[in-house]
């Protein structure tokens, strides 16, 4: 946890790609509001930022989890492929 | 002994590999171009100095595992028009860590989930931090008041 809270560098992949429990959200949370202000966190993600609500048990610790990770966050959005789908096409031909 | 080969010991006494390395060339360099004793051991070190960040380099972008290798320079931004070119190339330059700031990669909107391009910067950006973690040197901060502690990586 104290690693997860100080390092520089935070990358979270594939974030809200399933939902996660009370616990769990809690633990998200102190990582993230101690980090918030000071140290950054990269996050990717294969859904929509409004479908990150969805994946937390309670909508308070949701909104206060998803300020602290979006605010002064610069964002990218992509269009593509899929990775897998493009090799796999690539392997076929 | 001759004294070229009681150099070459000594400096892999000292585990000065970088400098056995280059030795041969910056003497006859330096024999040809008339250096100075000073600038002729800068020089060597700098080659010590450039081989200890490659090595360590080396050894931080194994233990990422990030399967392939990605650079900004062979990155194609033509073939990702959806990419902001000038954000990726300044969030490269990881000022952003000296904010705090908060970087996210996410799909289109109400798209399906798509790889390649988020993938792909994501793993340049890694692969940028990565390189600064190694050099911690103040060349990517030019302008910062505090230059901060050697970046730790951690993928989760």
């Amino acid at each position: 946890m104290n690693q997860l809270i100080k390092c520089d560098l935070l990358i979270l992949d594939d974030f809200a790609f399933r939902k996660i429990d009370q616990p769990s959200s809690e633990y998200l949370y102190t990582i993230v509001d101690n980090r918030y202000g000071s140290k950054s966190i990269i996050l990717t993600s294969n859904r929509a930022m409004n479908d990150w609500m969805g994946i937390f048990p309670d909508p308070v610790m949701a909104g206060a989890i998803l300020d602290r990770l979006t605010h002064q966050a610069h964002q990218i959005q992509l269009k593509g492929e899929s990775m897998r789908k493009k090799l796999a096409q690539k392997n076929l031909t | 002994m001759q004294p070229d080969t009681q150099l070459k010991s000594q400096l892999k006494r000292l585990k000065l590999s970088g400098v056995i390395d280059t030795l041969d060339m910056r003497l006859l360099e330096s024999q040809q171009n008339q250096l100075d004793y000073l600038a002729f051991l800068s020089l060597l070190l700098q080659d010590e100095i450039e081989a200890r960040q490659m090595r360590k380099l080396g050894r931080l972008l194994q233990q990422a595992h990030f399967g392939q290798e990605q650079t900004l320079e062979s990155f194609d931004f033509t073939a990702a028009t959806s990419l902001n070119a000038t954000l990726i190339r300044e969030l490269a330059t990881m000022r952003f860590l000296t904010h705090g700031e908060g970087v996210i990669l996410i799909p289109p909107c109400g798209k399906p989930a798509k790889l390649t391009s988020r993938k792909r910067s994501a793993m340049l950006l890694v692969a940028t931090a990565t390189l600064y973690a190694f050099t911690n040197s103040t060349t990517y901060f030019p302008s910062s008041p505090k230059p901060i502690s050697p970046a730790s990586l951690t993928l989760v």
